[in-house]
């Protein structure tokens, strides 16, 4: 197990490493330069000296090797810059949304878990009947229910009919509890809907092909109950696949906070992305970029770890 | 075969078994009767797809349902009937009076669990073995089936064991209980023929020591000579002869039989005669020929055999067939 986590820490470190390389790239052959860019209101742009001493000042005028050391060690440090659109330090803006952003993720998730797997289970279970028509049908609608609009008719319902819930707006959870968690409930359960049908498709269809499987005939023929068949011999090797599934769900998160966050007024990483996209604020872009590449990173190694917990098979593999 | 045998362990009784599948339903087992002796060998012979193994699941009630059903027969085990019996009872009789041995070993186990929880289970279900008890008992399971370091063995998982020796686990399985039956449904035919003699005999020492009888499913009728005391050939869902071993060999009755014998080589004897294999097919089972369905294929058909069906018919030395012609003649 130990070697087979170090070959997936390698092949993350590696993709990282590939992932940094082009961010700089990115950055550098972006039409236009940035730093010019930013410059242009409070210097004469005109002025050949002028450009020289600002190039030279943010080391545009050495190569391009000896550029990516400096950027790499800057980044590495902490030093992600300051931003164009806030003036804030790059790293203290990350810092302060990324916890807001979690908690949608996190509750995001935990309720698509909390009901996909139930619900796919069930399915799997009681096939063909009623109970899993309705699953099959609420999975296929959480599937493909825009967003926008199951945010604008849940606003509509739980905040503007039914005032429980407020319409918009975020209060941390360390400053009033309560409030908080009224105040994400909406949000986290629009961001999580897309993963809670797609995890009781995949639940369902997975358990079934499981209890198709010999081994689970093996079970029966040993005098199992039906329960016992399930708890003991299904649902383990089913999870398999879930659990890559909730790690694809996860990375994918992120696109939907962009327009959640936005929609519901909530400071994240997400609005702030939207913000620096609009305003051209490529000291964020890039840091955001690599958070992003990092999370997805870190969700698959620990997706790959799980998987070989759950399947002996793979740890062989490596 | 049609009288009951009333000392008989197990009596299967007009067992058929349907399967409903896209193009029709299919009789895979088609009003099958037998009996089974306690610690008796039985051997149930046929070309694949004849209904050996749904023959055997049904036994146990194992047919996946959909898409198949047991639409007809009975099942008499000791006192019980088991395909009226409650759910309760016959998962009281699985892996614990009647074990069965699976044909695929390379799927047959669960590759997410260790072998040591696996072979357990029957033991920790119908015996209540807990802890130090339940380990020293597999230890001992193991061991007997000649799985060297079972210690260590009990850990290991099934993609660390080679095909022969999960088939040996699932020996030592079915054995956990001191069953009154168990089923093997082709353990060897998955495995290297080197050792399939091997594991047959392990097989054979096994329920001989268990004084447990043996239904021994394969589809080659050489394997079983050595091991059978009785053997029922099948042929399209029904038995098509039935009579002791040695009657099978040296007196075969139903000319499928005589072909089965002139196409396989023979564990007993030396190849002294040419292999030739049966002509034709087996039959389509959503379309079967009318009358015997072994006619298209028998050289010695008459029109009777496409006309009717014949009845498994006692002969002398409890030796049945379902012919019309006398091969003797
Ligand atoms: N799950 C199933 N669905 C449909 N048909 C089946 C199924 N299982 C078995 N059959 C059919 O039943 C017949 C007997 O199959 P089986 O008992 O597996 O044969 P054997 O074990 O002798 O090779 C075959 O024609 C096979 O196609
Ligand atoms: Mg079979």
């Amino acid at each position: 197990m130990g070697k087979y986590i170090g070959i997936r820490l390698a092949h993350a470190l590696v993709i990282l490493a590939i992932v940094v390389v082009l961010v700089f790239i990115i950055a550098r052959i972006i039409p236009g330069d940035a730093i010019m860019a930013a410059m242009a209101g409070s210097v004469d742009l005109h002025d050949p000296s002028v450009v020289e001493r600002v190039r030279h000042q943010y080391g545009l005028d050495q190569s391009i090797p000896v550029q990516f050391a400096v950027w790499l060690g800057e980044f590495l440090r902490g030093d992600w810059g300051t931003s164009i659109g806030t003036g804030q330090k790059v790293l203290d803006m990350f810092v302060q949304r990324l916890p807001v952003t979690l908690e949608l993720f996190v509750g995001a998730t935990l309720w698509s878990i909390a009901v996909g797997i139930p619900a796919g289970i069930l399915g799997a279970l009681k096939r063909n009947s009623a109970a899993d028509i309705a699953v099959t049908t609420g999975a296929i609608i959480g599937v493909s229910l825009p967003p926008f609009w199951e945010a604008i008719v849940l606003i509509y319902l739980f905040a503007v009919l039914l005032p429980i819930f407020p319409p918009s707006g975020y209060v941390p959870f360390f400053e009033h509890p309560l409030l908080n968690l009224r105040a994400v409930v909406l949000p986290t359960f629009v961001l999580g809907t897309h993963a809670g049908g797609l995890l009781a498709r995949y639940v369902r269809s997975s358990l079934l092909e499981v209890l198709g499987q010999d081994y689970v005939r093996t079970a029966r023929a040993k005098g199992f109950s039906e329960a016992a068949v399930i708890a003991r011999h299904a649902l383990k090797p089913g999870m398999i696949p879930v659990v890559t599934v909730i790690g694809l769900s996860w990375g994918g998160l992120l696109a939907g906070a962009f327009f959640i966050e936005v929609v519901f007024a909530i400071p994240g990483l997400g609005r702030m992305s939207v913000d620096a996209i609009f305003q051209k604020d490529y000291p964020v872009m890039q840091a955001m970029l690599i958070v992003v590449s990092l999370n997805v990173l870190l969700v698959n190694l620990l997706v790959d770890i799980l998987y070989g917990y759950i399947d002996p098979r793979v740890r062989v593999r490596g | 075969m049609a009288k009951t045998a009333p000392e008989a362990l197990l009596s299967v009784r007009d067992l058929t078994v349907e399967f409903a599948t896209d193009a029709g339903i299919i009789t895979a087992v088609d009003a099958v009767s037998f009996d089974l002796q306690a610690g008796e060998i039985l051997a149930l012979v046929g070309e694949s797809g004849c209904g050996k193994s749904a023959t055997a699941l049904a036994l146990l009630r194992l047919i996946a349902d959909p898409p198949g059903r047991i639409a007809n027969g009975e099942i008499h085990f000791r006192d019980r009937e088991l395909l009226s019996a409650d759910d309760a009872t016959v998962r009281d009789i699985r892996g614990n009076r009647i074990a069965m041995i699976f044909q695929e070993p390379m799927t047959s186990l669960n590759p997410v669990y260790t072998i040591g929880r696996q072979l357990g289970e029957p033991l920790q279900l119908h015996k209540n073995l807990r802890g130090d008890s339940l380990l020293a008992k597999c230890l001992a399971l193991l061991e007997s089936v000649n799985i060297p370091e079972p210690r260590r063995r009990l850990q290991s998982y099934p993609h660390q064991f080679s095909g022969g020796m999960r088939q040996r686990m699932m020996i030592a399985m079915s054995m956990s209980c001191d069953p009154d039956i168990v089923i093997a449904d082709e353990p060897t035919t998955a495995l290297d023929v080197t050792i399939q003699a091997q594991l047959l005999e392990l097989l054979q020492a096994q329920v001989a020591n268990h004084r447990a009888a043996l239904l021994l499913i394969t589809h080659n009728l050489g394997v079983v000579a050595r091991y059978a005391d009785r053997v029922n050939v099948m042929y399209a869902g029904r038995i098509v002869e039935s009579a002791s071993a040695d009657e099978i060999y040296r007196t075969p009755r139903h000319p499928y039989t005589i072909g089965l014998l002139r196409s396989v080589p023979r564990l007993d004897q030396p190849i002294s005669e040419k292999l030739l294999p049966i002509e034709g097919q087996p039959p389509n089972p959503l379309d079967l020929p009318s009358g015997c369905a072994f006619h298209p294929r028998c050289p010695l058909a008459i029109d009777k055999c496409r006309a009717e069906v014949p009845a498994l018919t006692r002969h002398a030395n409890g030796h049945a067939v379902a012919c019309w012609v006398d091969v003797r003649d």
